[in-house]
């Protein structure tokens, strides 16, 4: 594989980690937050200007950015939490914005729009991120199937019934909110790595509207709906690069693109393609034995 | 007289102008089985509602195993052992039945959140005793071949067993059952009965109150009814007092002569 093809499977990779992000926030809590891109980029703007300017290793700057993205998440979670579902929507898209203007506005650290670029080089990143994905959506799914992620879906179906069985489902919501937060800082920890410079823009709305948007295709209760389609849905686009139509590439169209798939989506199957199916040894073990089955049959019938 | 699990005086609830239930006075004693009947919008699920902290009263206080509870909330409720169910079903749709059953345990689980991860033997341990006790509660319930199927597909009936299923498995002091009978046929209302009873002998000390219209069931089940009407109570008794109360028949068959 040549470097581009590799980068082209980090950035999907880098996806699915936006998108397990997310998941835990929408699918396993239904709360919708249209602000995770904000926390891509505290996470990364800390870890990278502290390892410059402190001149300390990037694995220890990763943390406290971690930890500064979980603070972000917990001083908004406790005002707005308390609030109805939309305006916690509202709010954390108001927070994305804020937070870009607050970069562009420290330029001095920052560098503005033009981008911080100062980041250091970092061997292995292929297998780093790899591993690192590996690990995210694996802690989604032990997190689905432990009493947190029951109590999460409790409470995401009926709030008040979740309650009325001794579900805190304030500070349930705000563990969530802030574990999902830090998801997200590390895939901006990764994509900075990855492509040596963040802009403001590249934490933009849009970014957090892609990961929802992600999210719903898949199926907002599946887990492997999810992985799929952040990794697919990132990937194809950059494939039809090279295609033309009316002279321009393909890729100019990808948001118009995402546009008809969502209505498409939400018409045909509104649960997402996969809906509530997840992936299991079992369901394998079932299709094969099924397949097996009728190629017996069709045997028997050729005697 | 056995000790008073819940007991609540003057209980009222405004909502706007319309006073939903006015001066409630109720004792519901350690063990007992006590009925709340009246027509409909005489505020029977509000009086539930309050029980379990979805309101707070306008006014009056409720007491809940001796201790005031007139500033507890909800899940604090819930976690001091009241249990109740939904007149319209609220099971958990993304949920198996199994787990719908489980989520009650669940607050209390033990393990946190990095041994659920990285499935540490305590979070494997802790799950098996859950599964274990969720499954003892639907095998008591007749649900257990239901466990892997999703609760919502479930039919009506079925639904309402889950749920109650669900709100036994926490083992409450008290179980509040909002019209369990509704959409039951006459042959399922009796095994009703006999399935409540059985809960009484099973789970010792639990206390039972239910909303119904049903009056076979309510006859056959309560020891003590109180009778709502346009939120006040109009009687109060035992089953064969009710029966026999002039307020009660003319709230339900009409005055007698006009």
């Amino acid at each position: 594989m040549n470097s581009y093809q590799l980068g082209l499977i980090m950035n999907s990779c880098i996806s699915v980690i936006q998108v397990m992000g997310v998941f835990i926030i929408t699918s396993l809590a239904g709360m919708f937050s249209l602000g995770q891109a904000s926390f891509m980029a505290i996470s990364a703007y800390f870890t990278f200007i502290l390892a410059r300017s402190l001149d300390l290793p990037i694995i220890l700057t990763a943390i406290v950015g971690l930890g500064i993205s979980a603070l972000c998440a917990f001083i908004i979670a406790i005002p707005t939490l308390k609030l109805r579902k939309d305006y916690f929507a509202l709010i954390t898209m108001g927070f994305g914005e804020m937070i870009s203007a607050i970069v562009v506005m420290c330029e001095k650290y920052t560098n503005g729009s033009i981008g911080y670029s100062r980041i250091p080089k970092v061997e292995h990143i292929f297998w780093l991120i790899l591993a690192i994905t590996a690990f995210v959506v694996y802690f989604a799914w032990a997190l689905k199937r432990s009493r947190f992620g029951r109590m999460c879906i409790a409470l995401k179906t009926d709030e008040t019934a979740a309650k009325s069985f001794g579900i805190d489902t304030y500070r349930l919501k705000i563990k969530v909110f802030i574990i999902a937060s830090c998801i997200s800082g590390l895939a901006g920890i990764l994509y900075g790595l990855k492509n040596r410079v963040i802009t403001p823009d590249g934490f933009s709305w849009n970014l957090s509207a892609e990961m929802q948007i992600f999210l719903f295709f898949g199926g907002t209760n599946s887990l492997t709906g999810a992985v799929l389609s952040a990794f697919l849905l990132k990937l194809l686009p950059e494939m039809f690069r090279s295609l033309e139509l009316f002279g321009q590439s393909l890729q100019v169209y990808r948001t118009a693109f995402y546009c008809v798939l969502i209505l498409l989506v939400i018409n045909f199957r509104p649960n997402g393609i996969l809906g509530e199916k997840e992936f299991s040894i079992t369901t394998v073990r079932r299709w094969v034995s099924r397949l097996l089955g009728r190629k017996k049959a069709e045997g028997g019938q050729d005697d | 007289m056995t000790d008073a699990i819940l007991s609540c005086s003057g209980i009222s609830m405004d909502f706007g102008g319309v006073k939903a239930v006015d001066d409630f006075n109720a004792v519901i004693g350690k063990g007992e089985t006590v009925g709340i009947i009246g027509p409909n919008g005489a505020g029977k699920t509000t009086i539930f509602n309050v029980f379990s902290r979805i309101y707070i009263q306008t006014a009056g206080t409720l007491a809940f195993n001796g201790e005031s509870v007139d500033h507890v909330d909800q899940v604090g409720m819930a976690r001091r052992g009241l249990s109740r169910t939904f007149q319209n079903i609220r099971l958990f749709s993304g949920l198996t039945v199994l787990d719908n059953v489980k989520v009650p345990l669940d607050y209390k689980g033990e393990y946190t959140m990095a041994e659920a991860v990285f499935h540490l033997p305590r979070r494997n341990r802790m799950e098996k005793a859950v599964a274990e006790k969720a499954m003892q509660t639907l095998e008591l319930l007749d649900l257990a071949k239901y466990a892997d199927s999703s609760a919502t597909a479930l039919p009506y009936g079925l639904q309402r067993r889950v749920e109650i299923a669900r709100a036994l498995v926490s083992e409450p002091k008290l179980l509040m059952l909002d019209e369990p009978a509704a959409g039951l046929n006459p042959e399922e209302v009796l095994q009703l009965v006999d399935f409540l009873k059985e809960i009484k002998s099973k789970f010792e000390g639990i206390a039972l109150l239910v909303i119904e219209h049903r009056m076979d069931l309510i006859m056959n089940l309560c020891e003590f009814l109180y009778v709502q009407n346009f939120g006040r109570t109009i009687a109060k008794g035992t089953p064969a007092e009710i029966q026999e109360d002039d307020a009660v028949l003319a709230a339900y068959l009409g005055e007698e002569n006009i």
